[in-house]
Parts: C-alpha cells; sequence; structure tokens
C-alpha cells in the first residue's frame, strides 16, 4: 500500500516533534505574546476576510487535515488522509470518506462526531449564510455521518482531487451545539458565536476585543495530556509592519510578529539588533503583471478590454512582452524591494516545487541588448526621434495600474525606468485597494475592468493543487461586460489548446501525469505572453530567539504546530 | 473683534505698529523664502524629483544630496523642493476658497436682513460636522473616481482643497457678518445709504476696503490651516498619491526608515512645521498691527 | 433660560438627522466594496452572497431607516436592559452590526473608548492645568520675558503638527533611547504599583504632545481674555479701595476672564477627540480613531456612519453646553 507508506514519515516526524517537547509539561512555559498588525476583527473563519482571522482561529478551531510546512498533508482530526489506495476516496471518485480520531473533546468537555463535521458542512454550503468558503465545497452534494466516526462526502462528478472540504486553516469544523441557531440568513447575527468559537485546539478564547486582542488559555479537554506548552496566549492587532517589527526584533516586546512586508534594508538593521530571527517561507503566491491582450483605448466604448475591441497594437505580439521581461532584473526588484519575501521566478505557476516548469528562466537575467533586438524585430522603432518606439503612429506607450501599497510602487518606479532603457514609456496610476479589487459594477478601475495595458497583483492558491488555478486562463473565465466582469482570466488570453488541456487535467488522476500537464499549460501561458510573473513571494515572520518549536508553515497557519512551541530559558 | 479704525489710521501707523512685532516680520521673510524656494528651485537644482539611482539608496546627507536618498535613489532635497510647491498651492487655493466663501456668506448675511438666519443656521450646521472623520471618509471613497474624471494629480488635488475650503470657512463668515453689521450703524455707512448708493456698489466702496483687514488676517491664518490639514490627510495616507509627494507624505513614507535614515521623516515634518509657524506669525501681527489696542492675542 | 435651552435643542434634532443622511447619502454614493480586502481565491458568486447578506442590496432609504431603527431605538433598549435587567420589547431585536468583525458596533465602540478617553481625557486636563496659569501671568506682566516665552512656546505648540512631533518623539524616546514602549497595551490593567508605572510610561508620549497642543490654544485664549479685562474700570477701582494685588489679580481678572475660557474649553472637547485619530495612529493605541481609520480602510460602512454621527452628536452636545454655561456665568447676558 503504498500511499499509507507516504505517511509513515510523517507519524515518525511527529513522533521526533513529540519528544522534543517531551521534557514540557503542558502549561510550563508562561505567557506568549504575538503581534498580528493587521488585527483579526472575527474568528469564524467561514466569515472571515483573510488570514488575518483564521490564524488566530486556527489556534482554537482545527481540520481534519493540515498542510506542515512543507506542503504534505498531514492528518489532524482525522486518523489518516483518505486515498484511492486505502480506499478512503471512493474508485469513481465520486466520495471520499474520512475517519476521526477517537475520543476528542471540545473545549466545553462535550464529545467531538461526525455530527459536527455534517452540520459545519451544511453551515457553510448554505447560500444564505454568506460563507466565504463556498468555493472549498464546490460540486460537494451530500455529506453524511456514517457513524458517529466516519464521514463520507459525495460529490456531483468525479473529483480527482477531493481535499478541498474540512482540510486547512480556512475550513475547520465548527461545534454543532454551538452554531445551532446560526444556519442560513442567521450566520452574519451571530456576533457571540462569531467572536468566540467553540474549538477542539490547544487553545480556548478568553477574550476577545475585535480589531484589537485576543487572549487565550489552555483548552482543558485538549488531546495531548503534556501540551501546549504555554499557559497564556495574547494575538496583539494594530499599528503597521515596522512597528510590529520593532516589538520582536529591536525591543523584544513580542515573542512572534506576522507578515513583515517591510524594506529589506529596514528589515536587515531591526535584525542586526540580535534580539530575534527572521523566518520566511515560500507558498505558491507569485507577483505578476497582467498583461492585456485586448485594446483598451478608451475610444472603443463598450468594446474596450474585450475581444470584440480588437487585440492590442503591441502586446498582443508574444515577442513584445518577452523583451519587456527581459528588460527587468529581477534579483534587483527584491533586492530592493522583498528581501527575503521574495525570489525570482519565470513561471506563474513557481509552487510546489514538483510543479514548476523552469522552462522560461532566460527571463532570470536581465538583457537589455536581447530587449531592444526583439523590439526592433517585432518592427517597433523610434522614428519620430522622441525617444519612444513606435510604428504606423502607435506609440509605445503603456499604462500601468496597481493598487496602493508601497512595495507596489517602488516595483512600479524601477519598472518604469527599465522600460524607459528600452524605449517603452509608461504612465503609472496607484488605485486604491477598495476599489481595484472590490467588485463595483460602475467603478472603471477595478482590476477585471482592467481599462489598462498592463496591472499587477499577487494571486496564489491554497493547497498545493493547481487545477482550479489554471482553470483561470479558460476562454470561458474571461471578463466581459455580459458576465458582469466576473472571471480571473484577466488577460483576456483565448486559447482552443489551453482549453483542451485543461479539460484534460480535470479527468487526470496519476499525480504525474497531473504535474506534466500543469506545467506544459504554464508554458502555453509563457509563451504567449499573457502573464509576465515577477517575483515568488513569500511569508516573512519573525520570532524571538528564546522562542522554540516555530515550523514557519506557509500552507496552512502559522500557528499551526503551536502546541509544540517552547521557550528557551 | 478686530476695532475698525485701525483701517481709518494712517498706513503709516499699521507699517510701524507692525514692524514693532518681530516675529511677524521674520514669519513674512521666511514664508517668502520658503515660497521662492519652491517656486524656483526645482529648476535650478540638478537632481530631478523622481529621478531613481539604485546605486545611491538610503545615503546620508553630502554635498551632492544634502537631504540624502531614499531607498530608490531619489534625491531628498529635490522632492522637498518639489512637493513643497504642491504643499503650498494647495494651502493657497483651499485657502482662496474657504474665505471666498466665507467673505460670501459673511457680507450676504450682514447686508441682507431676511438671509441672515438662514445663513446663520447654514454656518452653525457646517460647525457642527465632524471635520476630520468626514474628510477622512470622502477622501477615502471618492479619490479614485475623481482621479479618472480629472487625471491623477488633479483629481485628488481640486477633492482636496474643496473638501478643505467648504469645511473651513464658519469662522471668517461669522467675523465678517459681525464686522458689516457694526460697520452698517456707523454714520458714513448710513450718509451713503441715504445718498442713494445701491447695496453693490455700497459693499464695494465702503464695506470691502474696511473689511480687507480681517479678510487678510483670516486669509494667513487659514493658509497655516489649510496647510496643516493636508498634510494631516497625507500623513494618514489619505492625501496625495506615492508618486506626487507632498510634505505631508513625504513624512507619512518617511515613518517607514525612521531607524534607516530619520532624515526622510524630519526634513519634510520641519518644512511643514516652519511654513505653519510663520504664517501663524504674520497672522497674529498684521492682526495687532490692525488692531489699535494691540496685543490682544488672538481671540 | 429653559425656552432657550429647549429651542437650541429643538434645533438640534434636525441638524444631526441633516447629518446623519448626509453621512449616509455620502458614503452610499461612493464606490466601495467590503469585499474587496477578501483573499482572490474567493469567487465572484460568494462575494456577490456576500453582499446580498449584508443587506447591501436594499435600497437606500430602507437601509438609512433601518440604521436609524437599530441605532436609536434598539441601542437605547439594550442599553436600559442591560442597566436595569428588566426586558424592554423583543430581546432579539437587531443591533446596528460591524460588517467586518459581526459584533454590534455600540459594543465596539465601547471597548475602544476607554484608551481614548484615558489619553486624550488626561492631555486635556494637564492642558488645562498648564494653560491657565501661564496665560494669567502672561497677561499679567504682558511684554515680560516669561510672556514671550509662553508666546513662543504657545506659538511652536500651535503650529508645529502633532503628527510631526510625535514621530520626532518616537525617533528619540522609543528607538534610541528605548526608554518608553512603541505599542500601546490595552489588555494592561492597572492593579499595582508596577502596572501603574507601565501605563504611565505607555501613555508618557501621546498625552505630553496633546497636552502641549491643548494647552497653547487655551494659553492663548487665557491671555487675551484677561489682557481685555485689566483695563477695566472694576480693576482700577479694586486697586483704589486697596484691594491687594494678589486678590485683584485673581478674584477680578481672572475670573471674569474664565468666562470666554470656559466656553473655548468646552468647544474644544470635541475637536481634541476627533485631532486623536491622529495620535493613535502615530503611537498605536487601539481607540476609537483607529477603528475609524481601520473601518474606513475595509469599507465597514456601519462603523463609519455610526462613529462620524457620534463626533458629530458630541459637536453639537458641546456646542449647547457652552451656551448653557456662558449664560449661567455671565449674569449680564439673558436669552430671550
Amino acid at each position: 500500500m503504498p500511499s499509507v507508506f507516504k505517511y509513515i514519515p510523517l507519524a515518525a516526524l511527529s513522533v521526533s516533534a513529540l519528544t522534543t517537547a517531551a521534557y514540557a509539561e503542558r502549561g510550563s512555559q508562561g505567557d506568549l505574546n504575538l503581534i498580528y498588525w493587521q488585527a483579526p476583527t472575527l474568528l469564524n473563519p467561514y466569515l472571515a476576510s483573510g488570514p488575518k482571522d483564521s490564524e488566530p482561529a486556527s489556534l482554537v478551531l482545527e481540520p481534519l487535515a493540515r498542510h506542515d510546512e512543507t506542503g504534505k498533508m498531514v492528518p489532524w482530526l482525522a486518523q489518516a488522509i483518505p486515498t484511492l489506495d486505502n480506499g478512503g476516496i471512493a474508485a469513481d471518485l465520486q466520495s471520499i470518506t474520512w475517519v476521526l480520531k477517537p475520543g476528542i473533546m471540545w473545549s466545553d468537555g462535550s464529545e467531538f462526531t461526525a455530527d459536527d463535521v455534517v452540520f459545519t458542512a451544511n453551515y457553510c454550503m448554505d447560500a444564505e449564510s454568506g460563507c466565504q468558503m463556498t468555493a472549498k465545497f464546490t460540486d460537494v452534494e451530500k455529506v453524511e455521518a456514517l457513524d458517529p466516526h466516519t464521514v463520507k462526502i459525495s460529490f456531483s462528478k468525479p473529483k480527482p482531487y477531493p481535499y478541498a472540504p474540512f482540510v486547512g486553516l480556512e475550513v475547520p469544523v465548527l461545534q454543532a451545539i454551538q452554531f445551532a441557531d446560526c444556519m442560513g440568513p442567521n450566520a452574519l447575527n451571530c456576533s457571540a458565536q462569531n467572536l468566540a468559537p467553540i474549538g477542539t485546539g490547544p487553545y480556548q478564547i478568553t477574550d476577545f476585543k475585535p480589531g484589537d486582542v485576543v487572549t487565550y488559555d489552555i483548552n482543558p479537554h485538549y488531546r495531548d495530556a503534556d501540551k501546549p506548552g504555554f499557559t497564556k496566549v495574547i494575538i496583539k492587532g494594530g499599528g503597521d509592519a515596522s512597528g510590529a517589527a520593532r516589538a520582536v526584533l529591536e525591543t523584544g516586546e513580542f515573542d512572534y510578529a506576522w507578515n513583515l512586508q517591510l524594506d529589506p534594508q529596514v528589515l536587515g538593521q531591526m535584525k542586526s539588533a540580535g534580539k530575534g530571527q527572521v523566518v520566511s517561507s515560500f507558498g505558491t503566491a507569485v507577483e505578476r503583471l497582467q498583461v492585456n491582450l485586448t485594446n483598451s483605448a478608451a475610444g472603443l466604448g463598450d468594446a474596450r478590454s474585450t475581444r470584440d475591441g480588437g487585440v492590442h497594437p503591441f502586446l498582443a505580439n508574444p515577442r513584445v512582452t518577452k523583451a519587456l521581461s527581459l528588460a527587468i532584473d529581477r534579483s534587483t526588484l527584491i533586492d530592493i524591494a522583498y528581501g527575503d519575501a521574495g525570489r525570482p521566478t519565470c513561471d506563474v505557476l513557481a509552487a510546489p516545487a514538483i510543479y514548476a516548469s523552469g522552462a522560461n528562466d532566460a527571463c532570470l537575467t536581465q538583457d537589455l541588448d536581447a530587449a531592444r533586438a526583439l523590439l526592433d524585430e517585432a518592427g517597433w522603432t523610434d522614428t519620430d526621434g522622441d525617444g519612444i518606439r513606435d510604428k504606423d503612429g502607435v506609440s509605445m506607450t503603456m499604462l500601468y495600474q496597481t493598487s496602493v501599497n508601497p512595495v507596489r510602487q517602488t516595483t512600479q518606479d524601477l519598472l518604469k525606468a527599465w522600460w524607459a532603457e528600452i524605449g517603452v514609456a509608461t504612465e503609472l496610476r496607484a488605485i486604491a485597494p477598495a476599489v481595484f479589487f472590490g467588485g463595483d459594477q460602475s467603478s472603471p478601475d477595478t482590476y477585471q475592468k482592467f481599462y489598462a495595458d498592463l496591472e499587477m497583483f499577487t494571486n496564489f492558491f491554497p493547497g498545493n493543487d493547481p487545477e482550479p488555478y489554471l482553470n483561470n486562463w479558460a476562454c470561458a473565465s474571461i471578463p466581459t461586460p455580459e458576465n458582469g466582469w466576473s472571471g480571473m482570466n484577466v488577460p483576456r488570453y483565448c486559447d482552443p489548446d489551453y482549453d483542451a488541456l485543461l479539460a484534460k487535467l480535470g479527468n487526470t488522476v496519476g499525480i504525474d501525469e497531473r504535474i506534466a500537464i500543469s506545467k506544459q499549460l504554464n508554458d502555453m501561458l509563457m509563451q504567449a505572453g499573457a502573464l509576465i510573473p515577477l517575483v515568488h513571494r513569500g511569508e516573512v515572520s519573525a520570532h524571538a530567539n528564546s522562542l522554540e518549536g516555530v515550523r514557519m508553515n506557509v500552507w496552512d497557519s502559522e500557528l499551526w504546530n503551536i502546541a509544540d512551541w517552547t521557550r528557551d530559558k | 473683534m478686530t476695532d475698525l479704525l485701525a483701517l481709518n489710521a494712517p498706513p503709516t501707523g499699521f507699517w510701524r505698529r507692525f514692524q514693532r512685532h518681530k516675529g511677524a516680520v521674520i514669519g513674512g521673510g521666511v514664508l517668502a523664502l520658503i515660497l521662492l524656494a519652491v517656486l524656483i528651485g526645482p529648476i535650478l537644482w540638478p537632481h530631478a524629483a523622481g529621478q531613481i539611482n539604485v546605486t545611491a539608496r538610503n545615503l546620508g546627507p553630502s554635498l551632492s544630496h544634502p537631504m540624502g536618498t531614499d531607498h530608490l535613489g531619489r534625491d531628498l532635497f529635490a522632492a522637498v523642493l518639489q512637493g513643497g510647491r504642491v504643499t503650498i498651492l494647495v494651502g493657497i487655493v483651499a485657502m482662496g476658497l474657504s474665505i471666498l466663501i466665507g467673505a460670501a456668506v459673511g457680507i450676504l448675511a450682514g447686508m441682507v436682513r431676511w438671509l441672515d438666519a438662514p445663513l446663520m443656521r447654514l454656518t452653525d450646521l457646517f460647525l457642527a460636522l465632524p471635520v476630520l472623520p468626514l474628510l477622512l471618509v470622502t477622501i477615502m471613497l471618492w479619490r479614485d473616481s475623481l482621479r479618472g474624471l480629472f487625471g491623477a494629480e488633479a483629481g485628488i488635488f481640486l477633492l482636496i482643497v474643496a473638501m478643505i475650503g467648504l469645511t473651513s470657512w464658519m469662522q471668517t463668515a461669522r467675523i465678517l457678518r459681525a464686522e458689516v453689521l457694526a460697520l452698517k450703524k456707523r454714520e458714513f455707512v448710513t450718509a451713503a445709504t441715504a445718498l442713494g448708493l445701491r447695496p453693490w456698489g455700497l459693499i464695494r466702496r465702503h464695506i470691502l476696503p474696511n473689511v480687507m483687514g480681517v479678510i487678510i488676517v483670516s486669509a494667513t491664518l487659514g493658509l497655516a490651516n489649510a496647510i496643516i490639514t493636508e498634510s494631516a490627510l497625507s500623513f494618514l495616507g489619505l492625501g496625495f498619491p506615492p508618486d506626487h509627494p507632498t510634505w505631508g507624505r513625504l513624512l507619512f513614507d518617511g515613518t517607514e526608515y525612521l531607524t534607516l535614515t530619520p532624515a526622510r521623516a524630519i526634513w519634510p515634518g520641519l518644512m511643514i512645521t516652519l511654513t505653519v509657524l510663520c504664517a501663524n506669525y504674520l497672522g497674529d501681527g498684521l492682526r495687532d498691527a490692525l488692531d489699535p489696542r494691540g496685543g490682544l492675542g488672538r481671540k | 433660560m429653559l425656552t432657550y435651552c429647549l429651542r437650541r435643542l429643538a434645533f438640534s434634532v434636525p441638524v444631526l438627522i441633516f447629518i446623519s443622511f448626509a453621512i449616509f447619502l455620502l458614503m452610499d454614493m461612493a464606490p466601495n466594496d467590503p469585499t474587496a480586502n477578501l483573499p482572490m481565491s474567493i469567487p465572484a458568486e460568494t462575494r456577490a452572497q456576500l453582499r446580498e447578506a449584508l443587506g447591501m442590496g436594499d435600497p437606500l432609504v430602507t437601509r438609512y431607516l433601518l440604521w436609524c431603527k437599530q441605532f436609536f431605538i434598539h441601542e437605547p433598549l439594550n442599553w436600559l436592559t442591560d442597566l436595569t435587567g428588566l426586558s424592554f420589547g423583543d430581546p432579539d431585536r437587531l443591533r446596528v452590526l460591524s460588517w467586518a468583525s459581526r459584533a454590534p458596533v455600540v459594543e465596539l465602540i465601547a471597548e475602544r473608548l476607554p484608551q481614548t478617553l484615558w489619553v486624550v481625557g488626561s492631555s486635556y486636563v494637564i492642558g488645562i492645568l498648564i494653560a491657565l496659569p501661564v496665560g494669567i501671568y502672561s497677561a499679567y506682566r504682558q511684554h515680560g520675558w516669561f510672556d514671550h516665552l509662553g508666546s513662543f512656546i504657545s506659538m511652536i505648540g500651535y503650529s508645529v503638527p502633532s503628527f510631526f512631533l510625535g514621530v520626532v518623539m518616537i525617533v528619540i524616546f522609543a528607538v534610541k533611547l528605548n526608554w518608553f514602549p512603541s505599542v500601546y497595551d490595552t489588555t494592561l490593567t492597572v492593579t499595582g504599583w508596577e502596572s501603574f508605572l507601565a501605563q504611565l510610561r505607555q501613555m508618557v508620549m501621546p498625552v505630553t504632545i496633546l497636552a502641549l497642543y491643548n494647552a497653547a490654544q487655551i494659553s492663548r485664549y487665557m491671555r487675551a481674555s484677561m489682557l481685555e479685562n485689566l483695563h477695566h474700570d472694576c480693576v482700577r477701582t479694586a486697586r483704589a479701595k486697596g484691594a491687594s494685588e494678589r486678590r485683584v489679580v485673581l478674584a477680578h481678572v481672572a475670573r471674569n476672564s474664565m468666562l470666554p475660557v470656559v466656553t473655548v474649553i468646552a468647544l474644544g472637547i470635541p475637536q481634541v477627540l476627533a485631532g486623536a485619530i491622529i495620535t493613535e495612529q502615530i503611537f498605536k493605541i487601539n481607540g476609537i480613531g483607529a477603528l475609524l481609520i481601520s473601518s474606513i480602510q475595509s469599507g465597514d460602512l456601519p462603523v463609519v456612519q455610526t462613529l462620524t454621527f457620534l463626533f458629530a452628536v458630541l459637536i453639537v452636545l458641546f456646542n449647547l453646553l457652552a451656551d448653557i454655561a456662558y449664560g449661567l456665568l455671565d449674569p449680564r447676558i439673558s436669552y430671550d
């Protein structure tokens, strides 16, 4: 049974984690102070607005399985990861059966059963609940308890990757009793429950001031008698990233600071104070330029930035986008703006490592001459002597937009300067995030309307299956006025071959074959010049030198193994 | 309230009193210097604001970069000169708008009896507005729409100027109304009215010249107020965008680099302080000079 | 007097209703989307469902009236229930809920208010305590060295923007000298000497800055008001009657000069609270100012609406109080 075999090293790993913490008794380590400068506002991940809420909730609420720091799935409240081989996944790929660990208790002393899992699924799948994780339950037909410790999730169609529901920090199990009155439209009004959910995790919430501070103490019914190490945990919110970094690295007021996207030089200087260390971890997030392959000229009216409006005067030519990509010095960009939080990349599917294609790595080194040659080849030269290339009366001037964010503005400034060197002019725009990422149909400035030539943002996919992510560039996902500008195919890329290959991916089960197809899809996107990847972005956090056991994890909650954390005295 | 006898006194008296106020003289002089610097400075200074130089990042002060450089190697002195243009322009235009509205409302309320009550209620209403929260909300929510309509810099400029102007005219209106009411009781105005001078002529020939002093004082203090407000908005990240930095914005951007290059926050902050201080001193001096009782300070 | 107060109150009501509607309208017309901050992996249909669940699809007037009902009827009833233990009406009535945290807005504000009040309140009291003697003595020895120094310092305090002074203080005292903490701890409860000291340490910087600004403003008014009264006939009479200089200044002049200053102090309170938005931002105090800013950024309309409205209520209320105080203190004024 090869798949069971696959998880043996993991079991060994958790045993070793146990032994390191074996000296520690439950609650012997004192207080732990964490700083989340984007303060948590609500602790129910199903209604939460992002990691700032779901991470603090992960101390309390747990899923059936998590991803560890290498991205591997580990059983958490379940006994094992269901697979085809161990019979957990049905042969027709239409259902998955989870067996729960026995004897797990909620922090109020009641027993954790399959009914809680069923309840949670129904809670989120109710269309009126405002649940934000509905995408995790796509195609789920029914969730049922076969016995108090067995849950079967049935899908309406074969699912080669059935690990979306109840895997990861965003989809933990809620207590059925506590949330019984919070179904449907009531979900949003259950303030008491949403602010202090009861969980199975190592800690329970004692006090929560939304937008300010969460205080926890040990869950008396936690399954491991020796854990957690720290008696009391405080997650403090508010301020900004530099203040949080200073509080850990320079003044030592806090033990752990989350999400420190700061100027590398500033962070480096703080590090030199010697009180703490910076840890980073890379997930699937890639900061990329989206290239508008359609014409965004304002004169086109309703056909603006749609395929009906025709192709872009120069960006639809892959030579031009290749030249733009070659003109970028990604290493310098990372030195200046990202530091530990970035690595250069030329693939939009840059992680997990097994999926990274590497076929496009030619763009990693800046080559201005090659870029100029490519543009010359494409027929774009400076005929009127104004320093900007042109052809047939069209000059190479681009509008480049992104959201307001210091790192993004730095990137914009740098790219503009490099492109000026190859004779391409750029006009910069920074739009407030609430508008840029907002779904307001009446605003011309959303990333989906894309009334510009280039735009920049980060996208990622949770977990480690890229299929839904690669689906973003199917022809059907192009935002248009007809579909209310929804869909993630922002470059308006449409290639029947790509769609055909995607369909094939959807029916492929073997992991090696899935990897090969995914790489091929990535390369198609890169060669068509639909996207220009810039930086593979990581998460950066800092912890005090005295804190031990931190295993920075970008695939799940950074606090996923907080029960194992100890203090070196 | 300022006494108007001052305006009928010979101008030499005004100048003598103004010159006696050392702070005002120095303030006026420095203010003029700052205006001159931001006006012609960017033309003379060899570095352009916003010119990236990746090899000269986060430098301390030197001869070629007297205020150092930022994280992209841009010269801070050039940025401060350029930023000052925007800051001071915002201050002047917003102050102009505020004075215009204030003067119109104040004089109308003073001159036209039936407009007095409604206009003063309107003034009360505006005084009851929570200005800073309202400014924040409006700018946060509207800046991108206006940016789309008028272009990057013009949009936010118009919004900020309009919002500051619209929320700061009330004091001027109140003071002017009181002045006009007091003037209307004076003999020469009564005489002019008796002689059949039309209201508009009365305003132009008798009222306006007599309230000019009050308007000038209000304008100077309004300039200081507008600059502070704009800087505060920019400091909260809700003013001018990073690609068109004002002093407030430079200060805001500099706070992240406090430990590395404190100059990035200190210089723009000093410039705001200096300008506001000078404008306040100038306003004080002008008021004292216009008021023969002297030395009354701000009321 | 009573009729005057009632008339003023009667005028305040339409003003406040108008302001609350204006704020609502302003925020509704602007492009704003509370789902914009969600991760990109959340699909458009889910976002649309969420907006629907938040009630954003209803017409403007419906939402405004709902807010009015929740804020003006449900909240006071809840408050009464909590206060008296009796139950009034339906206990499950809906309260004004924040979009971001799904918690009642009034509770959020109540949680944030103590730290704001501590910092703003103590700085205002300290500011007044400094301002009054400085103003009195400056006027008494007009053009003396104390007057000049005082005027200069108050001019500085009045002109230096708090966000600049705050930043400079952080560089010096928190970063270089490490005397004061850089993050304000809201969980700190004063239980003994040590926690009291900790509380003092974290309040020193914000309080100093706000107190300097308040003292600067109030001392200017106090000085001006004193100067006006020092030359009054009654002062000459008192002196002629042989009253001691101290008595003349303190009992006659200062007392009369307090009148306009009291009004200024009352009128200043709402402004000081609003001004704390900036101070809280600099010193990372999680007070109502920080709540306002973060709510604006996350498009949390109910919180912004309620907070802005509360600021308006404060302004109107203190205006009224100032007027009444003036009437009570100054017998020359009659309200008819």
